[in-house]
């Protein structure tokens, strides 16, 4: 399992080594030969996990930094039937844990983190992760 | 009547499996299950004429799964697809 958060230390810490097409001003994605790799497909539509393997939702769709080659935030479906009384929340991306090689996806918070908590717009998507997930404490506050 | 819904039935079964099965994009698989349902009326109307209540049962339960299908495809996915697009243009104006 990869901790997505590691990923993102890792990306970052990759930043020096990006390339910058001097013409076009579009960022060159490495081409990480040492990474394993996971079909994108994988995750549309994946059932998803919270922290103590209880199922939580469903992904939606995946928002990503195309040029910058990373994915910004999962639109988690949580609750409802076939997108009845749903709702969806933008949950960053380096709070997943993905197994690579099977597709297993689960979130580092406890499925209450979610409870009462409206999800987004669902005809005008953020433009960013949530931040109140984004900034959820190790072991997210509760028991 | 009869005659037409002989034709229509097959062929809208036959185009709609193309059209899902092709996997061409949310909007067109969604006008695919849309076609399966032209198709199920079609059946049913032929198993109403025909006393083959079977058939006309079948195509009833059809009918709601392809609704299902619409919506998935064609509600469901189309709004996604516009929040997503609304998020797109919101940073690309960035």
């Amino acid at each position: 399992m990869t901790d997505a958060r590691d990923d993102a230390q890792m990306t970052d810490a990759r930043d020096d080594a990006q390339i910058t097409d001097a013409a076009t001003g579009k960022a060159t994605v490495p081409t990480a030969p040492d990474a394993v790799l996971t079909p994108f497909s994988l995750l549309l539509g994946a059932k998803v996990s919270d922290r103590d393997g209880h199922p939580i939702g469903i992904v939606a769709d995946v928002m990503m930094a195309a040029a910058e080659g990373r994915i910004v935030y999962v639109a988690l479906s949580v609750g409802g039937f076939v997108g009845i009384g749903e709702r969806l929340f933008a949950v960053p991306w380096a709070c997943f844990v993905i197994d690579p090689v099977g597709g297993a996806l689960a979130v580092d918070f406890a499925s209450a983190v979610l409870d009462g908590r409206d999800g987004f717009d669902k005809d005008s998507w953020p433009s960013a992760a949530d931040a109140r997930l984004a900034a959820l404490p190790p072991g997210d506050g509760l028991v | 009547m009869e005659q037409v819904a002989g034709w229509v039935a097959p062929l809208a079964t036959t185009l709609a499996a193309v059209m899902v099965a092709a996997n061409l994009g949310a909007r067109l698989t969604g006008y695919g299950f849309i076609v399966f349902g032209v198709g199920s009326v079609a059946w049913m109307f032929i198993g109403a004429v025909t006393g083959q209540a079977n058939l006309l049962w079948q195509n009833a339960v059809l009918l709601a799964i392809n609704a299902l299908g619409v919506w998935r495809w064609l509600g469901l996915r189309a709004r996604y697809d516009k929040g997503a697009a609304a998020a797109t243009r919101a940073t690309t104006r960035k």
